[in-house]
């Protein structure tokens, strides 16, 4: 055997030690590969002598864990572990709480939008919200004719009482909104053939309605704005009927 | 070796330190208390085996529990013959295998810890230059030869052993001890001749 052969039959050896009685007569004459051996001897020495690695937990505590384990108990030998554990768990109870938290918005908000917002009669927008409400709620033609007449009834009482207080604002938000029902709605509901009767009543109460509001806007000359909205409802309910009547004709 | 007389208990944690070779008879026959001598006879070298391999003390500590909690499970079906020790090591290097896989696959919250040594900040200090490039070597090894080598090492288990414990063949578990040598001398010449 040549020395790179003597050198792998000592790495393969057993026990550095006790090699075969060919290697040991080669070691004997090869100062090389002697030096080797010993290199390859300190080297495993010195790993063994190598920092000692201890157990964390004592035997005992080693043996209550295993004995807990097999009992079926949670047992953590690791604090590591448990900390893992228990972060995986804090995960998950954030989670849940999270989707609760998210359920619980989602259920509010909906609960809010469920809730009929109060009527703002102040802008006209709170004021269409009412009347698209209140007709769409009707469930026949006929009722939903009755709907947009009291709304327009309740519309030119409001706009009356406004006047006499001179609140030219809210004559005016008056103004705009009987305009719209007069136009829009009246226009939209006046084709229905079975209401005939009904909207011939109406077209006379528009047609007293435009005399009342022309009467009103005179007497309240000394408010050109109260008395410019209260026109304009005249001529809106004068239209209305109007059409209402070209509609009975058709 | 003469087994100590004890008193019978069912619980495992009635002995006193000490380390006595188990019974593998009464083992067999899942006596509790014979599985406490193997738990203590064979604690501190699968620990020291396992706290190398995964230069992690708290990961060795669970391997450990784990590796007696299953041996315990299984303890019944061991034959006359069986080698205790191979055995035990054998299950502790599945649940070694398992680790790693687990690892592999998963991206740690923690860092992993340093593998905690008796060793204070003075004696790390003190601690030779080589034993250091030893160390850093032996953890660049291979995981199976490293497992071979430290067995053979720190064990003194002979390549049969070696074989069961790691399951594999004598000629495999020779081969990767030979390897293992012969990378550590490959590293360790060239340290010497950079360091020269």
């Amino acid at each position: 055997m040549n020395c790179n052969q003597i050198r792998e039959q000592i790495l393969c050896a057993e026990n550095i030690n006790k090699l075969q009685k060919e290697v040991m007569v080669h070691l004997q004459a090869c100062q090389g590969c002697q030096e080797y051996q010993s290199a390859v001897h300190k080297m495993e020495k010195q790993i063994g002598q190598l920092r000692s690695v201890e157990p964390l937990f004592s035997t005992h505590a080693r043996l209550k864990n295993i004995e807990a384990k097999l009992n079926g108990r949670k047992v953590f030998a690791s604090p590591v572990l448990k900390f893992r554990r228990f972060e995986k768990e804090r995960g998950r109870q954030k989670l849940s709480v999270a989707v609760a938290l998210v359920a619980f918005l989602f259920a509010v908000v909906g609960g809010l939008m469920l809730i009929p917002k109060p009527i703002d009669r102040e802008s006209i927008a709170g004021l269409r919200i009412y009347k698209d409400s209140s007709i769409h709620r009707a469930g026949s033609q006929e009722k939903r004719w009755q709907a947009m007449v009291k709304l327009v009834k309740e519309a030119r009482t409001d706009a009356i009482v406004f006047a006499a207080r001179n609140d030219a604002v809210h004559v005016k938000l008056m103004a705009d909104y009987l305009e719209e029902l007069l136009q829009k709605d009246v226009d939209k509901l006046s084709s229905v053939r079975e209401l005939r009767d009904q909207m011939l009543d109406f077209a006379l109460e528009l047609g007293r309605s435009e005399s009342e509001f022309q009467r009103l806007a005179s007497l309240h000359s000394s408010s050109p704005e109260v008395a410019d909205s209260l026109v304009r409802i005249a001529l809106a309910s004068k239209e209305a009927e109007l059409r209402i009547r070209r509609a009975l004709q058709a | 070796m003469a087994n100590k007389v004890v008193k019978p208990e069912t619980k495992l944690a009635i002995f006193a330190p000490g380390a006595l070779e188990p019974n593998l008879e009464r083992l067999v026959q899942g006596d509790r208390e014979a599985f406490a001598q193997l738990v203590m006879f064979y604690n501190e070298a699968l620990y020291r085996w396992v706290a190398r391999l995964t230069g992690n003390s708290h990961a060795a500590e669970d391997l450990v529990q784990d590796t007696f909690v299953r041996a315990y499970q299984a303890i019944t079906r061991l034959r006359p013959d069986t080698n205790l020790k191979a055995w035990l090591f054998r299950i502790a290097h599945n649940a070694y295998a398992n680790w790693v896989r687990n690892r592999k696959g998963r991206n740690s919250t923690l860092p992993d810890e340093v593998l905690d040594t008796q060793a204070g900040p003075e004696e790390l200090a003190q601690e030779n230059e080589t034993s250091q490039k030893l160390q850093q070597a032996i953890d660049k090894l291979p995981e199976e030869w490293k497992a071979a080598l430290l067995l053979r090492i720190e064990e003194d288990m002979a390549f049969r052993e070696m074989a069961i414990a790691l399951g594999t063949t004598e000629e495999t578990a020779r081969w990767r001890v030979y390897k293992a040598r012969q990378k550590l001398m490959e590293t360790l010449e060239i340290k010497r001749e950079d360091a020269r």
